[in-house]
């Protein structure tokens, strides 16, 4: 019909329903030519849903799609491909096995004739568009060999070969450093500046407002609102999204009064290398403390966490708890001397997503449910799991429910259950937030705090500033494998921790 | 997708119940009939399925025989429990076509244990006492005619491989007795290598291929069945050394055919098709409680160039 | 409303999917054979299952770690020729001995595909698949490829004997698939097994010794499968060099269309029961029924079929 339309994509009252649930209720969402337009609400609020159904991945049961202004309703996402929609997903379709150019030409690969592909002519295209994109790849390297966000420049650059009109990106930065941000927002005002358009789905308010023209916010499967993101600031965005005000995200109270003794050293790491990882680090965590660890992404940070925990092995150096060294030599120690360990990525280290919220969170601590040292106690299994279930108020019909049908913060709740359940001393937690709503990031925090409380020494590891400031008492910096900076609470900033990170001191 | 899941799960049980009806040779009502049970050795292997076969067409003629025929599928313990199953439907007489030579001992003493009356046909078992007679050919016989043809071919003299049924399987073992029988009066032929190759076409080329890879001088080629005989002469052919005899036992339509080509030299048929025929009156004789003799023999026929086209049945 | 109901019984479908269909062809062959729901018929049915259910009781363990034993019809030969080679008439061994030197080798077994597969990182298929070549190869070896016959007549009772109208071959069946209930459902191990086959990772990080559970499957696996040899060669009389051949496929079928996923981590040990049976009865019922082996082939094709769609669906 009107080809000049203002929008180039036009959602109108569309609905998804899964089993149980009306997933997407009739959420409209108009985008612009040239527009980053940023999607935002809490896990499970539907941005992901509409967006598949943008894309072809979900067939929709209500609403229409306007493309271009014509009626469009794609079948597969080759169809919403081949008329210029691509969404980037937060696991990268890559093969990690092929190089860059074979990647990005999957699918559309340029022949020569009779099936034969034209190589150079790939290759010399591949540079071309780095080249406009400001991106230092070579096309001949294998994707496996790349970092995280790099693979995403590849995927970008994919839909960029594909002539796609329309990038939605799910979470781009979940897995990524700010510096490395900073390229990809480069990249976005580059596409923006091609009258592309981007639908942008994130967590990380402060990026929202760096990049985006317009906001819309869904909660519950409904559109709340969308606005000119000048119309908007943070906190109208986050009471949008929750429905409420989160007065304290970090919630830091001084401890009640003393219980135990505040200067009591739980963790002591001396001197530990692991050739080609880290080397000579040195650190000690106390009673009720909770240890901020930052730097960027490969810094050594898990890798030494890991190596605590017994998942490697150092080459030398000390690791003391409660004043007594151990030698870790696998994750069975560990856990015996009181060390947890929430991993970074819950759903590869954290979790069997195939069982039950039951028999995932006794995995750890099953010995505490047995008769004898052999047979299961299901009542007091249930019973204990019922107790953390309320305690951390996951949200799921049952303990018998799968995990994989649970959202992202609810997992992590489950992972943090597992850990709870043997009520350890040493809490090792790696980015135990990423790719959780607000909501349950509130009350992760809140876990926290009480752990400290209690007596408990947490780590965290984190790459997001704004709950390194907000929860740590102390902070270390990492930076290629070596301490680069120790600061006390009150004594740390943005900046310095950021120096740190890049290898001042 | 749930009523495509009931629809995939109806129409398949549908289909399975329809192909029951298609092949079932079973009508409900049993009238009087004689009931006879049947388990063939292996009917992927030709010469059992033109056993089986040869019995089912026969049971047809005869309008007071009811026969079941199950396949043993090369499993001792399949036949067992195929026997089992036959005591359970109340056969009136049980016919073994044995695949192990020890292992069919069990099988028929399933039967003669519920008092089932059982008899073994084309092959025997290691206790012949407990069964009431044999119907079939000695598969004795069949090795001492196949070791002399080619004794006669060779003039008593040259340099001879043979290719082995399974190991410890009954046709296996006394075929290869017949074959040591005659060699014992021919001192000057000698044999290079004997080798099972499983009844299988496949093996036995294989064998074949590594024993020329070996450089032996071969002069003759005796198989235990003929299967493996065109395997060997596939693998001779090849190997530009088609004109080295080779010989079988069985005269499936392939080895005959073979022979009428001038191929392979002979083979030695065992006459399944009368087997199966005379198993039949045998059982209804049982049944109907006539005297009946301690073994049938079915004698073995020899296929050679001049003869074949009588044995050709396609 | 209308659609709420429709979802409900395509839950069940999809859930009992294997039950249904069992219970479907159980009627079928009900009605269609006389002979089908005799007691004599029904004890024929579990008998004839018994050998290749106890294989897959080890077998459902080492899927559900999320490998594959491809040895237990090798490891079914072996035993049956080390046992029935001890027990010739006139030898001096009690029969209990030889037994559990059969079962020995069985761990034996277990304990090489394990430490391959376990501790040298070695990919079950492969690992098995030689330990099936190495265990069919000793069998050839010892026996010299001649079937071991003319055995003590007392052996006979563990392939063939009956305690009231129920044949040993059950009675072992069941026991060993109630030590697996209790193993798989109710113990610590179990819980590990499911956990290590559903995330070995998830695992390891929990403090599950994922090298030691994978070790310990094999080993149940080459133990049930002698076990399993055991019986089969008391069955036959006779300690078979080639006994056994194509039996790990068939437990592998009995397991997959009990519901177990083959990439680890999903499976019951009812569920593989309820396979058996299900391969056990068809085999049974087409064979009163007179169907030719060459139909019952590809209807057994399809039900394993029907049984991965279910499970699809289910997880769809």
């Amino acid at each position: 019909m009107n080809k000049n339309s203002e929008y180039i994509v036009e959602m109108k009252n569309c609905r998804k329903i899964f089993p149980g649930v009306v997933a997407v209720n009739d959420v409209s969402l108009f985008l612009k030519r040239g527009e980053v337009h940023a999607l935002v609400g809490e896990n499970g609020a539907g941005k992901s849903t509409i967006m598949k159904m943008l894309a072809g991945l979900l067939p929709m049961d209500g609403g229409e799609i306007l493309y271009e202004g014509e009626r469009f309703e794609p079948k597969n996402p080759m169809q919403a491909l081949e008329r210029g929609i691509s969404m980037i997903h937060q696991e990268l379709d890559l093969v990690p096995q092929m190089t860059v150019w074979e990647n990005i030409y999957a699918g559309q690969e340029k022949l020569i004739g009779f099936g034969v592909i034209d190589r150079k002519a790939m290759i010399n295209n591949t540079k071309q568009v780095f080249k406009e994109l400001g991106i230092d790849l070579d096309p001949n390297s294998k994707v496996e060999e790349l970092s995280v966000a790099q693979m995403q420049m590849v995927a970008i650059t994919k839909a960029i070969a594909f002539d796609a009109e329309v990038i939605i990106m799910d979470e781009p930065t979940s897995a990524i450093t700010d510096r490395e941000v900073e390229q990809l927002f480069r990249m976005i005002k580059l596409l923006k500046g091609q009258n592309k358009s981007v639908i942008y789905i994130s967590h990380k308010l402060d990026e929202i407002f760096q990049i985006c023209d317009q906001i819309t916010v869904m909660r519950d499967g409904c559109l709340i609102d969308s606005k000119p993101a000048s119309e908007l600031n943070q906190e109208k965005m986050i009471h949008m999204m929750v429905g409420r005000e989160l007065s304290n995200l970090y919630q830091k109270d001084e401890p009640v009064s003393a219980e135990y003794d505040a200067n009591e050293v739980l963790l002591e790491v001396k001197g530990l290398c692991r050739k080609g990882e880290f080397s000579d680090v040195s650190f000690e965590v106390k009673r009720g403390e909770i240890l901020g660890i930052s730097g960027l992404m490969g810094a050594g940070r898990t890798e030494v966490m890991e190596t605590v925990f017994g998942l490697r092995k150092a080459d030398s150096g000390t690791i003391k708890i409660n004043g007594k060294e151990i030698n870790v030599k696998n994750p069975q120690i560990a856990i015996k001397n009181g060390i947890a360990f929430v991993t970074e990525d819950r759903k590869i280290y954290g979790l069997n997503l195939m069982d039950t919220i039951r028999a995932n969170t006794t995995m750890a601590y099953l010995k505490k449910v047995l008769y004898g040292n052999l047979v299961l106690n299901f009542k007091e299994e249930k019973k204990v799991v019922a107790s953390l279930f309320e305690k951390l108020r996951i949200k799921a019909p049952s303990q018998e429910t799968i995990v994989n049908n649970l959202s992202g913060g609810n997992q992590q709740k489950v992972v943090l259950a597992k850990w709870l359940m043997g009520e350890p001393d040493v809490f090792i937690m790696d980015e135990p937030t990423r790719g959780i709503d607000v909501g349950a990031k509130a009350e992760i925090y809140k876990i926290m705090d009480s752990l400290a409380k209690k007596g408990k020494s947490v780590i965290m590891i984190s790459s997001e500033m704004p709950e390194l400031l907000g929860m740590s008492d102390r902070i270390i910096v990492m930076h290629e494998g070596v301490i680069t900076g120790r600061f006390l609470k009150n004594e740390y900033d943005q900046e310095k921790l950021m120096a740190c990170s890049i290898g001042g001191k | 997708m749930n009523k495509k899941m009931m629809r995939v799960i109806l129409s398949t049980t549908m289909s399975a119940a329809m192909c029951i009806g298609m092949v079932s040779t079973v009508s409900a009502a049993d009238g009087g009939k004689i009931k006879i049970g049947l388990t063939d050795a292996n009917m992927s292997n030709e010469s059992n399925a033109i056993f089986s076969n040869a019995a089912i067409e026969y049971a047809k003629t005869m309008d007071n025989v009811e026969l079941i025929v199950n396949d043993g599928e090369g499993d001792a313990n399949k036949q067992i429990a195929q026997c089992e199953s036959f005591v359970a439907q109340g056969c009136d007489v049980v016919i073994i076509s044995p695949y192990d030579f020890d292992g069919a001992v069990t099988a028929a003493q399933v039967c003669v244990d519920a008092g089932v009356p059982v008899f073994v046909a084309k092959g025997i078992i290691a206790d012949m006492d407990l069964v009431q007679t044999y119907v079939g050919s000695n598969d004795v016989d069949a090795g001492e005619m196949e070791m002399e043809y080619i004794a006669d071919k060779l003039d008593g003299k040259g340099n001879i491989v043979i290719i082995e049924g399974p190991t410890g399987v009954t046709g296996a073992v006394l075929r290869n007795d017949g074959i040591q029988n005659v060699l014992e009066e021919y001192p000057d032929i000698n044999v290079l290598y004997s080798q099972p190759a499983d009844w299988y076409r496949d093996k036995a080329m294989e064998l074949m291929e590594n024993w020329l890879q070996l450089g032996a001088d071969i002069d003759a080629v005796v198989a235990h069945n003929d299967e493996m005989a065109l395997g060997a002469y596939d693998a001779l052919e090849a190997a530009g050394k088609g004109d080295i005899p080779v010989i079988g036992i069985d005269g499936i339509q392939a080895a005959v055919k073979s022979v009428g080509e001038g191929k392979m030299s002979a083979s030695i048929l065992q006459d399944s098709k009368s087997i199966a025929e005379k198993a039949l009156d045998v059982a209804v004789q049982i049944a109907n409680g006539e005297e009946i003799e301690d073994t049938y023999d079915i004698p073995y026929q020899v296929i050679t160039q001049d003869n074949y086209e009588d044995f050709l049945t396609e | 409303m209308e659609k709420a109901k429709n979802i409900n019984i395509g839950k069940i479908l999809s859930r009992y999917g294997i039950y249904v269909a069992f219970l479907i062809l159980f009627i079928a062959l009900s009605i269609a054979s006389p002979v089908f729901l005799t007691t004599t018929n029904i004890l024929n049915i579990f008998r004839q299952i018994s050998v290749i259910g106890i294989i897959s009781v080890g077998m459902l363990f080492v899927i559900l770690t999320g490998g594959i034993d491809l040895s237990v019809g090798a490891i079914v030969a072996l035993a049956a020729v080390i046992t029935t080679s001890m027990i010739r008439e006139g030898s001096q061994t009690p029969i209990i001995v030889a037994v559990f030197c059969g079962i020995l080798v069985g761990a034996a077994c277990g304990i090489f595909s394990g430490f391959f597969v376990a501790k040298m990182e070695v990919q079950a298929f492969i690992a098995t698949l030689a330990t099936m070549t190495i265990a069919r190869g000793i069998c050839y070896v010892y026996t010299n490829g001649r079937p071991i016959t003319g055995l003590k007549p007392g052996y006979r009772n563990i392939g063939m004997g009956n305690i009231g109208i129920v044949p040993v071959p059950v009675i072992i069946y069941l026991g060993i698939v109630l030590i697996g209930i209790f193993l798989l459902n109710f113990s610590k191990f179990g819980r590990h097994v499911i956990a290590v086959g559903g995330n070995e990772k998830a695992a390891i990080v929990s403090g599950i010794d994922a090298v030691k559970i994978k070790f310990a499957c094999h080993v149940i696996s080459g133990i049930t499968a002698a076990i399993a040899g055991i019986v089969l060669s008391a069955r036959i009389q006779t300690g078979q060099p080639v006994a056994g051949e194509g039996y790990e496929l068939d437990a592998i079928t009995a397991v997959v269309i009990g519901g177990a996923s083959l990439s680890g981590g999903k499976g019951s040990m009812v569920g593989a029961v309820v396979g058996m049976l299900l391969i056990g009865i068809m085999t049974n019922g087409l064979d009163l029924l007179n169907v030719s082996s060459y139909y019952q082939q590809v209807i057994k094709g399809a039900i394993i079929l029907i049984a991965v769609l279910t499970d699809k669906m289910k997880t769809k």
